[in-house]
């Protein structure tokens, strides 16, 4: 196994080859893939017993199963005898899973309990050792499930750190404090590293340019979903512990009025329910990265998954609001797809951009990306995050100091 | 009495549609939305039979929507099309489906080659236009193209289909 040589990653820059070496692809991999808590589902999408979807963990393919009980197991997708998937299907509902190749039959527990013809195995055969690999830890939080290949990690609870308020703060706004992913997803793919989504969807510099075209539809759209460029005092970034990173901007008063004046009654009861205050609170325009693949970003959950050093897959759900009328989900649907579908407005032009710096980082010649943007004066607040202005380099300086405690620490079991 | 209603022919079908993939062939976006009626709906599903009120479309514009996309592909700045897609489209197999009201389904399959940068791609779908009559001979209520690898993962789609 190669080593991480440390110094590719520095408190201000980060090498090229993060995004270009295929050795350093396979590393992340291991050792922060399979080492932290992955978001793999969310409790909506299988909400009722014998239901399964199917997720990754890095490259790993697992099944998400829950039982009648409620449980959620995770397992790895893989039969314990030659190998193949035992869950073709993305989604579904079934008790149990059988393997295409030779057809051992797994319960959805992971218990093996069919293997075709077994006089043909030994008397001492055992059975009960080939029962399909759990992911070893599973937890939730408020209906976001993960699992974790690191059996010694600590309780997501802890893991989310600060980003936990951050997270309590988008369900809120749900008047049953739950989202759901019915709406389904889209699946987009672009060819370039998959880091380029992890650090774009805090990027507060970009949108501005980038974006621009976007903004000029919502000029010429007044009824339109308001995004605004957050190069203005109401916006800010933040790192927070385990490299989650945050960039949101507040609403000023008048667009909280017309967000509200479209659903008063829905908002009335939300106002009742949690109080002036923290209603107030709750209108952000937040872009919540939970590191390594998640973002809680405006309408949608946001999965990022890795496929090699220049292949990646993000799949996109808007989530519903509990307790919202449908014209107000509805809503939310539309101004997702407006965004951020692979037709979208903004979305599109991000994986663009990408495919253009991977392109750019071909050039061997020039070894670093440069992340001092706002380096001089980011602020330490007592909960120990850091906090810089909306266009600083403060969430990327966050997820590679993680990223680089990660990949320098040799890998446990 | 009530004049009776122009009957769409197949042959109007075809005409209309492989006008209609003339112009976007050739990036005639402004006179390509003249094609469609002011209610008009352009969609592209994301599963068969999704109702798309509830579930996560492709793309589901209004005309408003449409006119947006126009604008901003146009605009210079709609950097997933710098540089712009070269396309060539086949539109085959067009058949007339039911008739409702003024309303009659058109049905095509749709084939696109896309070139841009330096990779060449496929795009293909079955169409359905609902074509009503208008003042100036037939206008389009909506499109709907049920892209045939939507179950994948999808890389930018975001020249008009």
């Amino acid at each position: 196994m190669i080593e991480f040589e440390h110094d590719l990653v520095q408190d201000d820059r980060i090498h090229r080859r993060l995004y270009t070496d295929p050795a350093i692809f396979d590393l992340e991999m291991r050792r922060i893939f399979e080492r932290v808590w992955v978001y793999v589902g969310h409790e909506s999408e299988i909400a009722a017993g014998g239901d399964y979807k199917t997720a990754k963990i890095g490259r790993q393919p697992v099944v998400l199963a829950r039982e009648e009980s409620g449980a959620i197991n995770v397992l790895v997708n893989r039969c314990m005898h030659r190998g193949s998937i035992i869950c073709r299907d993305e989604k579904g509902n079934s008790h149990f899973f059988r393997c295409p190749y030779h057809g051992w039959t797994y319960k959805n527990t992971g218990e093996l309990i069919g293997v075709p013809r077994r006089q043909r195995y030994p008397d001492d055969f055992a059975i009960g050792t080939l029962d399909a690999m759990h992911v070893p830890r599973v937890e939730t939080y408020r209906g976001l499930i993960f699992a974790s290949f690191n059996s010694e990690i600590e309780p997501v609870i802890e893991y989310l750190a600060q980003a936990r308020h951050v997270v309590d703060r988008i369900l809120d706004l749900s008047l049953e404090g739950t989202i759901g992913l019915a709406p389904g997803p889209n699946r987009h793919r672009y060819p370039a590293n998959w880091k380029f989504q992890a650090e774009n969807g805090v990027d507060g510099y970009h949108a501005m340019f980038l974006h621009e075209s976007f903004f000029a539809i919502q000029k010429r759209r007044a009824d339109s979903a308001r995004l605004a460029p957050r190069n203005e005092e109401l916006g800010w970034t933040q790192a927070f512990d385990n490299g989650h990173a945050l960039l949101a901007r507040r609403l000023p008063d008048d667009e909280v009025a017309s967000v509200r004046a479209r659903f008063p009654e829905y908002y009335d009861a939300l106002e009742h329910k949690v109080g002036a205050e923290r209603f107030r609170e709750l209108f952000e325009q937040t872009n919540l990265f939970i590191f390594p693949n998640l973002y809680l970003i405006l309408n949608q959950v946001r999965v990022i998954q890795p496929v090699t050093f220049d292949d990646t897959i993000v799949t996109m759900t808007p989530f519903t609001l509990g307790g919202a009328p449908s014209a107000l989900n509805e809503l939310r649907l539309r101004e997702h797809e407006q965004g951020f579908a692979p037709a979208g407005f903004i979305g599109p032009d991000d994986y663009a951009a990408f495919e253009c710096v991977q392109e750019g980082l071909a050039a061997a010649s020039v070894p670093w990306l440069v992340l001092y943007r706002g380096i001089h004066d980011e602020q330490t607040l007592p909960d120990g995050s850091r906090r810089g202005k909306p266009s600083d380099e403060t969430p990327q300086r966050g997820m590679y100091r993680r990223y680089r405690e990660l990949m320098n620490a040799s890998a446990p079991a | 009495m009530k004049a009776a209603l122009p009957v769409l022919e197949r042959a109007d079908a075809e005409a209309l549609l492989y006008r209609e993939a003339a112009l976007l062939d050739a990036g005639e976006l402004e006179e390509w939305l003249t094609l469609f009626a002011a209610d008009a709906t352009y969609w592209v599903p994301e599963n068969d039979g999704d109702d798309p009120h509830a579930k996560t479309s492709v793309l589901y514009d209004d005309r408003g929507r449409m006119e947006d996309r126009v604008w901003r592909l146009l605009s210079g700045s709609a950097h997933a099309q710098i540089p712009p897609s070269r396309t060539v489209r086949f539109v085959t197999n067009v058949r007339i489906g039911e008739r409702a009201g003024d309303v009659t389904l058109v049905h095509s399959n749709l084939l696109i080659v896309e070139a841009r940068k330096e990779r060449t791609r496929i795009v293909a779908g079955r169409v359905e236009h609902r074509v009503r009559p208008h003042s100036a001979g037939w206008t389009i209520a909506q499109k709907k193209i049920d892209l045939v690898d939507r179950s994948q993962a999808l890389y930018n789609l975001t020249f008009v289909l």
